[in-house]
């Protein structure tokens, strides 16, 4: 790690001003958990001079858990543990409860990880230069790319590594910020196309600070992740659905993939041909998840993704219907 | 009889020399005690790390030494080459005075690269790609005469050993001395190769290393970060700190080389082989040897061979070393999942042929323990099931040989009846130190608690290096050698002076008894000593009283479930049979048998080194994208101690590691109808398989179980 | 120091403390030195063990406030008004923990070298859940790696240091095929 000052504010408003750089600190960053900073500081993708801690903020809403809200402090390990988010939402709790070791769970925060960078694993070393950073090609079209895109919404083949963001998009989230002229973003627009911006993480301004996530609340939703490994692996595929139900009919559905494409991937097609479905008819429901994949233009090394996405929102919705929706892992 | 311990695998009861005996370091470990070579850190110590090529292979275009060196910190720079044949190959190092002013010194040398064409595996050689050879004729011919000929073709990847605890050395002076703190499977191979680059004499250089983070076959040489630092060592005559990173220790400290496997035999209906011609080629990365596979076994009947036809292939990667058992699992994993396709084939039952090809007396009657472990009568015929979730067993088998080294024990009685047991082998986890305790307790008669090891040292007698699993089978005998004459000098003291018989004296639990009578405590019978009495037990290396009769073989079964949506594969039971001659020690055995099956689960299912097929750049050298089983993917082990009447003590690290892959890779075949013929068995290739057709059959099944449906 | 605003510490070397096993310890460091560097290499503490150096393996784990935390992603001057427990902190070998008696007994070891972390991660666990069941013991385990293999006899340590049984073995064969794990 290059040598960096440091600094807690203890409200946003000065941490919001430090963010941005200026004469005494040319390259401030902010950090949470820093579970995600840190792995790119030791790879020298990250040069901060001044790293600006946000874990002493004075604040207790961002701290806090309510049936429609979680703070951005909040970090995974809570949101996995909470009963109340279990009644509400237990997608949220699924979602980060599946991500990463409990050691990093433990630490890594909600707005991080909405904010992390891409686990793209040409873009995690220096060596390579790619679209991402500063170069004009992908190393990863013609190179490995087994863990990237189905979805070519753009010119980088990324996908999107945040386990609760698409849990977000089912839930109609929005994201509470503070620091610019806006205070709420819905989730949905808070990555940039990746046909026109690939490069950065989110649409923020650097004064850009999440303070908190709010949504819907959703008991018939769920969460499955596809993983090759059931201790700590990233998702191959992963599936998110929330559905509203009129007895054992579903009045509505909001289904989402995971890992697939840039950003979360909704799937509006697969919405409309579950609406109406009863929960039982296994035939209807199958043949809706079918064609989560319309649309989709797998690389060489991807193909696979084609056969597990339909699987893994078809058992997403399934466990939503069954409001199981803490189902852990692929491991059903 | 009082209550069995809680930790008394009853299968396993009696089998081995010391049942209930912990590991004499467990405490120190499970408390954070314990000191490896990697926690010698000292305030003012220097630190060393090595310049190393990004990619595949690259020429050095530019580099700041100045700007190195004026980095704060910063003491060293030496460059040494100007080009790179694989990722992490090195041109030099930097020395500096902590690991920040390293990174930063790594960073202002700002080295840049020149890219060249590289080639990133095996395929990537012509002779590869090329067609199989024409077999003998004498094979040819077996291979006409037989009822059916198969082909097929096998591969695995490139394992790294990714010990937790990486390779380096730290390298303390004292006075004339230099004090090497190594992270080693061989303490004397370290002591023997670091004065060249110490500029010491072997006389003036001490190894410790008494607690080391695994090796698993990496750890028989210093390497270039221990050059490094015995360099810088010698340069500046200060302590010297040089320990790979994660991502180095993938790149550049030894790996279990690829395999490609051809095969081509001819069968008859009832299974027997009757020729085959095997080629395997190695992928040794820049090495040009190493990468030998061991198929066939010899453990099979194959009819007229025509084998070995190896190459090792060279490409920009770093090369082999050594693995747990070198080249037997990629062998196993090919020969074992072979028979179970002819099996297939001919509508048999892959134990039944196994049965018949199989000549070991002791593996026939292991089949039937495993095939009763595992609930073989509970497996589905190949490609039967239908449902999302398919359950399967399969088999595996290794067998080891009896290599042997020369090693000295000398034990210490002292006058308070303490036993000392001294030799400077090292424990690199295999529980090297409490076999000894064990087995020297037991020959003389007195209780565990009366022993200490001094273990992992140069200073102390010299014993072989951990590989080829040699270390305990050549440790044992000197240490019942030194144990019977310790015992001797004491018994011979007691019989002096109570007139006794010495021959007719007895050690039992630490009391010495004539007939039924206890003449004396061990404890008081060495209060008599004037000072401590030292004995060494010599092993010649070749045969000795002790060597004893005994082999290594060993069945595993597994059952595992694959979604046949997903790919995903679990492995649930593993059944692993092993017989190691003589056990020592119950718990330490059980636990290598455990490990090996884990490591065995792994490589099987997740293991892969991952090259950027065009830069050549490892894309996973690090914990996150090389994946390595957790907790969450070990299946239920039943680790069976195989005893008989053997006497000598055999094998053991490695055997267990070898069939397992194997049995998966069976189990999965048995699962879905289709073999998958590449390992790692990932779920993209296991999906790819089920769409492939079901496996052809070119005799009809034998009526499924049907002695069992007689019995019923 | 820059006016009324929050205090900025470094780039230069900084005195720092932290509580580390219930003693407080001083050094100078950096703000670029992550807790585990400040453990081993300022505070001789190495316990923790330096494996991975990214979160995904557990060897670093100590305790934070009771939670298992990567010390290795973290840096020291987050910690710096937490409690932090190490695996010396758990017990001694004079005066071990059930826990690494247990781990002890149950040869949950081979090497060593994940050991430090499994036992910290598992004493949070016992914490938390002072009767885990086996699959709440595989979970909270699922981010220490153990490359030697020890995993069966952690659990089974686990389960006798909160008090029961030991995972049988070896011999309940026939179970259903659905095969709900051991
Ligand atoms: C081994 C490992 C495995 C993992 N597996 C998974 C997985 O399976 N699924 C998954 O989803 N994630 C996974 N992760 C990623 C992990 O979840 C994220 O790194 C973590 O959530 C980031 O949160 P943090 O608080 O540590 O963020 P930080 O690292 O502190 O910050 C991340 C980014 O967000 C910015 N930022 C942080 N907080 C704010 C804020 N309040 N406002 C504005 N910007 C902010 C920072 O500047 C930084 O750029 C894994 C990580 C590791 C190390
Ligand atoms: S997929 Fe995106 S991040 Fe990865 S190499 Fe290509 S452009 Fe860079
Ligand atoms: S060293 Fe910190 S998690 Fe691996
Ligand atoms: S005991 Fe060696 S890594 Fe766990």
């Amino acid at each position: 790690m290059n040598p960096f000052a440091y600094t807690s504010p203890r409200n946003t408003t000065d941490a919001s001003a430090l963010a941005v750089p200026n004469g005494d600190f040319a390259l401030p960053v902010l950090k949470s958990g820093g579970m995600d900073l840190l792995d790119r500081m030791k790879e020298g993708l990250e040069r901060p001079d001044l790293v600006v801690d946000l874990t002493r903020i004075d604040d207790p809403t961002l701290d806090a858990i309510d049936a429609g809200r979680i703070g951005g402090r909040v970090t995974l390990a809570m949101v996995a543990e909470s009963e109340e988010l279990r009644k509400s939402a237990p997608i949220l709790g699924a979602a980060s409860g599946s991500a990463a070791t409990p050691q990093v769970r433990n630490v890594a925060t909600v707005a991080g990880n909405l904010l992390q960078e891409t686990r793209c694993w040409y873009w995690r070393m220096s060596q390579f230069d790619c679209l991402r950073k500063t170069g004009d090609d992908c190393p990863a079209r013609e190179g490995d790319h087994r863990f990237h895109v189905i979805f070519q919404d753009g010119p980088c083949l990324m996908v999107h590594p945040s386990n609760l963001a698409p849990a977000l998009f089912v839930l109609d989230g929005e994201v509470e910020v503070v620091g610019g002229d806006r205070t709420r973003i819905p989730i949905r627009d808070l990555y940039a196309d990746p046909a026109v911006d690939w490069r950065s993480a989110s649409v923020l301004s650097p004064a850009e600070i999440i303070t908190g996530i709010r949504f819907k609340s959703a008991p018939n939703s769920a969460f499955i992740a596809l993983k090759q490994k059931q201790s700590f692996d990233w998702p191959m595929v992963s599936g998110y659905a929330v559905l509203d139900l009129d007895g054992d009919v579903i009045k509505s559905a909001r289904t989402c993939a995971g890992a697939v494409a840039p950003r979360p991937h909704p799937l509006p097609q697969v919405d409309a041909a579950l609406a109406g479905l009863s929960i039982h008819d296994e035939a209807r429901i199958r043949a809706a998840c079918e064609i989560s994949v319309d649309g989709a233009d797998p690389l060489p090394g991807t193909a696979y993704k084609m056969t597990l996405l339909p699987v893994a929102i078809r058992r997403a919705v399934a466990a939503a219907a069954h409001s199981a929706g803490t189902a852990r892992g692929g491991d059903a | 009889m009082s209550q069995p311990p809680r930790d008394l695998r009853a299968i396993n009861a009696g089998q081995s020399v010391a049942d209930h005996a912990t590991r004499l370091d467990g405490l120190e470990k499970a408390t954070g005690a314990a000191r490896y070579g990697r926690d010698q850190i000292k305030k003012d110590m220097l630190w060393v790390r090595l310049i190393r090529c990004p990619w595949g292979r690259a020429s050095l275009d530019s580099l700041d030494r100045d700007a190195a060196l004026a980095t704060p910190g910063v003491v060293e720079v030496v460059v040494s080459g100007d080009a790179g044949e694989y990722h992490g190959d090195s041109i030099g190092y930097v020395v500096a005075r902590n690991r920040r002013a390293l990174e930063r010194g790594l960073q202002a040398l700002d080295a840049t690269w020149t890219r060249l064409d590289c080639k990133t595996g095996i395929l990537d050689d012509e002779k590869a790609r090329a067609p199989m050879g024409d077999p003998s004729a004498e094979t040819a011919k077996a291979i006409d005469d037989a009822a059916f000929t198969f082909e097929a073709t096998y591969s695995t990847p490139v394992q790294t050993h990714s010990s937790l605890e990486t390779h380096g050395l730290m390298i303390e002076p004292d006075g004339e001395n230099s004090i090497v703190h190594a992270s080693t499977q061989g303490t004397f191979v370290v002591a023997d190769q670091i004065g060249r680059f110490l500029g010491k004499p072997r006389s003036k250089i001490i190894i410790d290393c008494e607690h080391v983070g695994g090796g698993f076959g990496s750890k028989f040489q210093i390497g270039k970060e221990g050059a490094a630092g015995g360099l810088a060592a010698k340069t500046s005559g200060e302590a010297v700190y040089s320990f790979c990173d994660r991502e180095e220790e993938h790149l550049d400290t030894g790996n279990r080389p690829s395999l490609l496997c051809k095969v081509r035999l001819g069968h008859d209906a009832d299974g027997t082989i009757r020729g085959a011609r095997f080629e395997t080629f190695g992928g040794t990365g820049v090495s040009r040897r190493g990468g030998g596979a061991r198929v066939p076994s010899g453990r099979f009947e194959f009819g007229t061979l025509d084998s070995p036809n190896h190459q090792d292939i060279q490409f920009n990667a770093g090369g082999p070393r050594a693995m747990r058992a070198p080249g037997c699992p990629q062998g196993a994993f090919v020969e074992e999942l072979l028979i179970d396709e002819i099996a297939h084939r001919c509508g048999l039952d892959p134990l039944a042929l196994r049965r018949r090809l199989d000549d070991s007396e002791r593996r026939q009657r292991m089949y039937d323990v495993a095939a009763d472990l595992i609930g073989w009568e509970n497996r589905a015929d190949t490609g039967s099931q239908t449902g999302t979730m398919r359950t399967g067993y399969g088999i595996g088998t290794c067998h080891w040989g009896k290599g042997r080294a020369p090693a000295k024990i000398e034990v210490v009685v002292h006058p308070d009846g303490h036993l000392e047991v001294r030799t400077g082998t090292q424990d690199i986890g295999t529980g090297q130190r409490t076999a000894m305790a064990a087995l020297v307790a037991a020959r003389i008669g007195v209780p565990l608690a009366n022993i200490s090891v001094a273990i992992g040292n140069s200073m102390l007698p010299a014993g072989p290096a951990s590989g080829g699993s040699v270390c305990t089978p050549s440790t044992a005998p000197a240490a019942m050698a030194a144990a019977d004459l310790a015992r001797e000098r004491i018994l011979a003291g007691v019989a002096e002076r109570e007139k006794l018989d010495a021959d007719r004296l007895t050690i039992d639990d630490g009391v010495i008894m004539e007939g039924g009578r206890k003449v004396i405590r061990w404890e008081d019978a060495c209060r008599r000593l004037s000072e401590p009495v030292s004995v060494t037990g010599e092993f010649d290396g070749q045969a000795s009283a002790h060597w004893g009769e005994g082999s290594s073989e060993g069945v595993q079964a597994a059952r595992v479930e694959v979604d046949c949506e997903t790919g995903q594969i679990f492995v649930r039971d593993v059944i692993a049979i092993q017989s190691c001659g003589l056990p020592l020690v119950r718990k330490t055995a059980e636990s290598q048998i455990m490990g090996g099956v884990i490591q065995g689960t792994s490589y099987a299912l997740f293991e892969e080194q991952v090259l950027d097929p065009g830069t050549g750049a490892v894309l996973n050298a690090n914990f996150e994208n090389y994946k390595i089983l957790g907790s969450e993917d070990c299946p239920r082990i039943v680790p069976v101690l195989w005893r008989d009447d053997q006497t000598g003590v055999r094998a053991l690290g490695e055997p267990p590691v070898v069939p397992t892959a194997a049995a998966i890779a069976n189990a999965v075949f048995n699962a879905i109808g289709r073999p998958v013929r590449d390992l790692p068995l990932r779920p993209d290739r296991v999906l790819a398989a089920l769409a492939e057709p079901m496996a052809e059959r070119v005799v009809a099944a034998a009526p499924r179980n049907a002695d069992l449906e007689n019995r019923a | 120091m820059n006016g009324g605003g929050p205090t900025i510490i470094g780039p230069l070397p900084a005195k720092t403390s932290l509580q580390v096993n219930g003693r407080q310890l001083d050094f100078v460091a950096e703000p670029a030195t992550t807790l585990l560097e400040a453990l081993r290499e300022q505070c001789d503490v190495t316990g923790p063990k330096e494996v991975c150096d990214r979160a995904a393996c557990g060897g670093c784990t100590v305790l934070l406030d009771e939670r298992p935390v990567a010390s290795c992603m973290m840096l020291a001057l987050d910690a710096t008004d937490r409690k932090i427990t190490t695996v010396e902190g758990i017990g001694s070998v004079d005066a071990p923990d059930p826990l690494q008696m247990a781990m002890a007994e149950f040869d949950a070891m081979q090497c060593g070298f994940c050991t430090p972390g499994v036992v910290t991660a598992a004493k949070a666990l016992l914490i938390q859940n002072p009767r885990p069941n086996l699959d709440e013991i595989r979970a909270a385990l699922s981010g220490n790696l153990c490359r030697c293999g020890t995993y069966p006899n952690i659990f089974n340590a686990v389960l006798v240091a909160s008090g029961q049984e030991p995972v049988e073995e070896p011999t309940d064969r026939g179970r259903s095929a659905s095969g709900e794990r051991a």
